[in-house]
C-alpha cells in the first residue's frame, strides 16, 4: 500500500527532529531513527543491488556512512534526499569495488589462501598450522585484528569495522593488506609447498 | 547476515554517538572564501602589489579582455560551487552544475584568449615568459589561501573524491586569483593573455590539486 502524502510529511518531520537530536548527542533519538530507517534503506538497496548476499552488507555500509556523515545534515534541508544520497553512494561504491574484490579473491583462491570475504568457520576450535600461526603473529596489529575479526570471528565487514572503531573502507584496506602479507609469507614458506 | 547483526550495529552506533556540530551553510562558506580572497587582495595591495582598479591602462572596453574576464569569473564560481557542493550528501545536483559551469568558464576564457590571438595584427615577437609568469604567479598567490579555505571545508564535510574536490577547489580559487590578475594587468599581448592569464594559473591549479587532496584526506582522517 502506498504511503499517503501526510504520512510521508510526518515521517520526514520525525526523521528531521530525530537527526537534529542525534547531532546534539541524543542516543535514544538516534537509535529510534536508525531502527526506523532500516526497512526504508533496505528497500532502497534491494531495488539497486540484485546480489541478495551483498544487500545486507551494503545496508550496513549505508548505516556506517550515515553515522560518519551525520554532521553534514542541516535541519533546514529535507532529510530523505540527504539519506538517499548517502545510500546511493554506498550502492555505487559497492558496484565499483565488487569487481575489484572478486578478482582479488580469485587470485587468493588460486594461491590457496582463504578468501577474504567468505568467512572461515567461526570459532571451530581447530588450531592453525604453525606456519599460519607464525604468519598471523607477524602481521601488524591492526591488520591482524582485521583478519581475525573477519576470518576467525566470522563478522561481516561492517560489524568488524564497528568493532575495530574504523570505517568500513579502512577495515577492508587493513584486511586486504593482511591477506596480501599472509599470502606473501605463506607463499614464501617451503613447508606450504607453494611456488 | 541476519537481522540481529543490524540491530547490534545500530546499538553500537547509538552507544558510541558523540555530539557533532553541523557543517556551515554552503552560502556561508562561499562568502568566507570570497572574504578571504578580498583580504588577500587587501594584504597584497598593502605590500605594494598591483590590485584591480589600482592601475590605469586596463583595457576595460576591449571585448577580448571582457570575454576572458567573464570566463575566468565563471571558472571561479563554478569551481567553488562544484567543490563545496560535492562534499555534502544530497547536493550532487549542484556539484554537477558547478562542474558544468567550471567547464564553460574554462572554455569561455580559452575562447577569449584564442580570439585575441586570432584578432591580433601581430603576436609578441618573443614569448613573454617573465611577465606571464608574474601574472600567473600573482593569480596563484592570491588564490592559494582561498583554496585552502575550501579544502578545510572539504575535509570537515564528507568528501568522497578528494582529488576531484581539491581540483575543483584549486581551479575555482585560482580562477578568482586569475580574475584579479587579469583585471589589474595593463599590458601584454595575446600570448601573454594565453600564458599568464590562462595556462599558468590553471596549470598551477592542477598541480596544486594533488597536495590539496592529501590535505583533505589527511584532515578527514
Amino acid at each position: 500500500m502506498r504511503e499517503s502524502q501526510e504520512g510521508r510529511e510526518a515521517r520526514e518531520e520525525r526523521w528531521r527532529a530525530w537527526m537534529g537530536a542525534a547531532q546534539t548527542g541524543d542516543q535514544a533519538a538516534y537509535e529510534k531513527l536508525l531502527v526506523e530507517l532500516l526497512p526504508h534503506i533496505r528497500a532502497f538497496v534491494r531495488r539497486r543491488v540484485f546480489d541478495a548476499s551483498a544487500q545486507e552488507d551494503v545496508l550496513q555500509n549505508v548505516l556506517l556512512s550515515l553515522h560518519r556523515a551525520r554532521h553534514t545534515y542541516r535541519s533546514e534541508r529535507p532529510f530523505t534526499p540527504w539519506l538517499h544520497a548517502i545510500a546511493r553512494n554506498a550502492v555505487t561504491d559497492h558496484g565499483r569495488v565488487r569487481g575489484r574484490r572478486l578478482s582479488q579473491e580469485r587470485s587468493l583462491e588460486d594461491e590457496g589462501v582463504a578468501e577474504p570475504v567468505a568467512a572461515a568457520e567461526p570459532e571451530t576450535g581447530e588450531a592453525f598450522s604453525p606456519e599460519l600461526e607464525a604468519a598471523l603473529a607477524g602481521l601488524p596489529p591492526k591488520q591482524r585484528e582485521a583478519v581475525f575479526l573477519v576470518q576467525v570471528e566470522g563478522l561481516s565487514v561492517a560489524e568488524a569495522a564497528a568493532r575495530a572503531g574504523v570505517s568500513v573502507g579502512a577495515l577492508k584496506v587493513r584486511a586486504h593488506r593482511g591477506y596480501r602479507l599472509l599470502r606473501d609469507r605463506l607463499g614464501a614458506c617451503p613447508s606450504e609447498g607453494r611456488r | 547476515m541476519s537481522e540481529p547483526s543490524n540491530e547490534s550495529l545500530i546499538e553500537s552506533l547509538a552507544r558510541d554517538l558523540q555530539p557533532v556540530r553541523p557543517i556551515p551553510r554552503l552560502r556561508t562558506v562561499a562568502l568566507a572564501v570570497l572574504g578571504t580572497f578580498v583580504a588577500m587582495l587587501a594584504v597584497y595591495g598593502l605590500f605594494g602589489g598591483v590590485v584591480p582598479l589600482g592601475v590605469s591602462g586596463v583595457p576595460w572596453s576591449d571585448p577580448v579582455f571582457l570575454v576572458v574576464l567573464a570566463g575566468l569569473a565563471t571558472t571561479a564560481a563554478g569551481g567553488i560551487l562544484a567543490a563545496l557542493a560535492g562534499a555534502v550528501p544530497g547536493r550532487e545536483g549542484e556539484a554537477r552544475l558547478g562542474r558544468r559551469i567550471l567547464g564553460v568558464g574554462l572554455l569561455l576564457a580559452a575562447g577569449g584568449v584564442l580570439w585575441g590571438v586570432g584578432r591580433a595584427d601581430a603576436l609578441e615577437p618573443a614569448l613573454p615568459i617573465a611577465s606571464s609568469l608574474r601574472c600567473g604567479g600573482r593569480a596563484a598567490a592570491l588564490g592559494l589561501v582561498p583554496a585552502l579555505v575550501v579544502c578545510v571545508f572539504l575535509a570537515r564535510a564528507f568528501e568522497r573524491r578528494p582529488l576531484l574536490g581539491a581540483a575543483c577547489a584549486a581551479l575555482g580559487a585560482l580562477g578568482l586569483g586569475a580574475v584579479a590578475a587579469h583585471a589589474s594587468c595593463s599590458g601584454g599581448g595575446p600570448l601573454h593573455l594565453m600564458i599568464g592569464h590562462w595556462l599558468t594559473p590553471f596549470g598551477a591549479a592542477l598541480v596544486l590539486a594533488l597536495p590539496l587532496s592529501l590535505l583533505v584526506r589527511g584532515r578527514a582522517g
